[in-house]
């Protein structure tokens, strides 16, 4: 019995340093990152796994304003947020329908909504561009969103019919009872109970368009429309002599940083998120 | 409230939602099987039907497009056999309330909600020649020799994307099989080691059957992720060095956007839209099994 007690406490032992050395696999990029945006160029080149000789703060600021970094995070912040604002307002109109309205051919456009899913991004990029360019939405920001919210949709609406799915109808019913018109019943009594479903279903939309970088990349042209991961792959593949690394690593840093935090908020719902669809589906 | 308006307020609520996704998402993609039936050169615009002879040049014409299978399969092959046992181990670890279980499995997902963008460029910071890690970290346990330009290498640049790919998604794999792991009840583990059984027999005996429809879901999703990657080699080596890391999808895009070769692009995305639907239907089929239910 004492063999196997002291058997099991090694097998702990080195479990625990297994996973502490695939934690630091994951976390120390990153830490390096962070340290790399506070030096100056030459103390990276002399100095590449120290702490900062000095801390260069002043790269963060050559990286918003002279490198661009600015600009592109601004308007990442607004395709994000109005693509978002969209994807919930359309996507949980058509998931309520899809859920507790009956009406012919339901199954059939549910079905529609959500084999989207199978399909790649790139099958459809071609005539999409093509598309684009003719109804003059390329290069810019309607293009983009629009592009956005429809590639959303499928993933969005299999969510959020669920959550709809689970609430009682007879809320609904007596809301109808009382004299709400459908619009207002769905605004009014089903929108704010479906909270939950629409958090989970914001969380995964913001890490998907935020982070966004093909779509983009077919899409935008103009460099003042760039947002923050093609503002960034820009900077990387003209890199040259004059590079100023620290402030490609605070952009670095300034792309990830709103990931974190939402990650941070949100990681319970993520985690359960992340695997509920797959779970079940 | 009667038939006519009920009708009537699916078709509103409903309208936004279908005219975008089918203007916007579900025409591209029908379009594009008509698309790749085309000649179709961006700068003029003409476009003259071809029939199939985009897929008979890919096929039988193009060395590039055997290269760049052979990558994502490399990419596929390489990701299976590092990533199914990793995950399996450290799921079935986390999932044994081992301390600090919630943290490590919070930091291990979090590569993943990270720009693709910015892991690569974290990562080519990593592989860099002059102050990379990678090297410095040879230098420093006495194999500097070994120091190389790791990306500018044909020798081992794939591979530095691959391992680059498996950084970010394990964790993914990780959380998937995790959660399938902790839905088996706990009393099947205690009747296995009422039998005697140890944790590596009760692994074999209990575990692997009853997480077998999440595992098999993990390699359709490999499976997915593998043929679909992209940013990653862009951003890392747009297909460099002479092609030695060129994939499907960094290959559709230079014929699509750099070449304008808008027609045979868009062949290739119908190749690669088939690999991914067959792959994963065969991966199913083989895969497939007595389902345990409980």
């Amino acid at each position: 019995m004492r063999v196997n007690l002291s058997k099991r406490t090694a097998a702990t032992a080195i479990t625990q340093v297994i996973l502490l050395t695939y934690s630091a696999v994951v976390v120390y990029p990153m830490l390096w990152l962070m340290l790399a945006s506070l030096k100056s160029s030459r103390d990276l080149f002399e100095n590449p796994w120290g702490i900062p000789a000095q801390l260069q703060f002043v790269n963060f600021v050559n990286a918003w304003t002279k490198a661009g970094i600015g600009r592109y995070f601004i308007n990442s912040v607004f395709v994000t947020a109005v693509s978002m604002f969209f994807i919930l307002l359309i996507g949980s109109m058509a998931a309520y329908a899809l859920a507790k309205l009956v009406f012919p051919g339901r199954a059939v456009i549910h079905a529609g909504f959500t084999s989207g899913m199978m399909f790649p991004v790139f099958l459809g990029i071609v005539p999409l561009f093509l598309l684009l360019r003719r109804l003059g939405m390329w290069d810019n920001y309607v293009g983009l969103i629009a592009a956005y919210v429809a590639y959303s949709l499928s993933f969005t609406i299999f969510v959020l019919t669920g959550f709809f799915r689970q609430l009682p109808s007879e809320l609904a019913e007596a809301g109808l009872m009382d004299g709400c018109s459908e619009y207002a019943v769905f605004l009014k009594i089903m929108l704010p109970l479906a909270k939950p479903g629409l958090i989970a279903a914001g969380i995964f939309n913001f890490f998907g368009i935020w982070n966004e970088y093909p779509l983009a990349l077919v899409i935008i042209a103009s460099e003042n429309l760039r947002t923050l991961p093609l503002g960034i792959a820009n900077l990387l593949m003209v890199q040259h002599y004059e590079t100023d690394w620290g402030a490609l690593f605070a952009g670095l840093v300034l792309v990830m940083l709103p990931s974190l935090i939402v990650y941070l908020i949100f990681q319970r719902q993520i985690t359960e998120g992340l695997t509920a669809g797959a779970l079940k589906g | 409230m009667n038939k006519r308006d009920k009708l009537r307020a699916a078709v509103v609520f409903l309208a936004p939602a279908m005219l975008l996704y089918g203007v916007f998402f579900v025409l591209p993609m029908v379009q594009a099987f008509y698309v790749a039936l085309f000649r179709w050169r961006g700068v003029s615009m003409e476009k003259q039907f071809v029939g199939i002879d985009n897929f008979r040049t890919l096929f039988t014409g193009d060395p590039v497009f055997w290269q760049c299978l052979s990558h994502n399969l490399m990419f596929l092959i390489v990701s299976f056999i590092t990533i199914i046992p990793l995950s399996l181990f450290f799921a079935s670890v986390l999932a044994s309330r081992i301390r600090g279980a919630d943290v490590y499995r919070g930091i291990f997902l979090f590569p993943n909600v990270i720009s693709i963008v910015a892991v690569a460029a974290l990562w080519s910071f990593i592989y860099h020649p002059t102050f990379g890690i990678l090297n410095a970290l040879l230098k420093g346990i006495g194999l500097g020799k070994y120091a190389t330009g790791w990306l500018g290498e044909p020798r081992y640049a794939l591979l530095c994307v691959i391992a680059t790919s498996i950084w970010y998604s394990l964790g993914f794999y990780i959380v998937l099989l995790l959660a399938g792991i902790k839905s088996i009840p706990t009393y099947f583990y205690e009747a296995s080691a009422l039998d005697g059984a140890g944790s590596w027999q009760s692994f074999c005996h209990v575990t692997l059957p009853l997480v077998w429809e999440i595992l098999k879901l993990a390699v359709i999703y490999l499976i997915i992720h593998t043929l679909n990657i992209f940013g990653l080699v862009w951003v890392m080596t747009e297909g460099g060095p002479n092609y030695h890391t060129e994939t499907l999808l960094t290959y559709l895009y230079r014929q699509a956007f750099v070449q304008s070769n808008f027609g045979y692009a868009t062949a290739l995305g119908v190749v690669v839209f088939v690999l991914i639907l067959g792959a994963s239907l065969a991966a199913g089929r083989l895969m497939k099994r007595e389902t345990v239910e409980f």
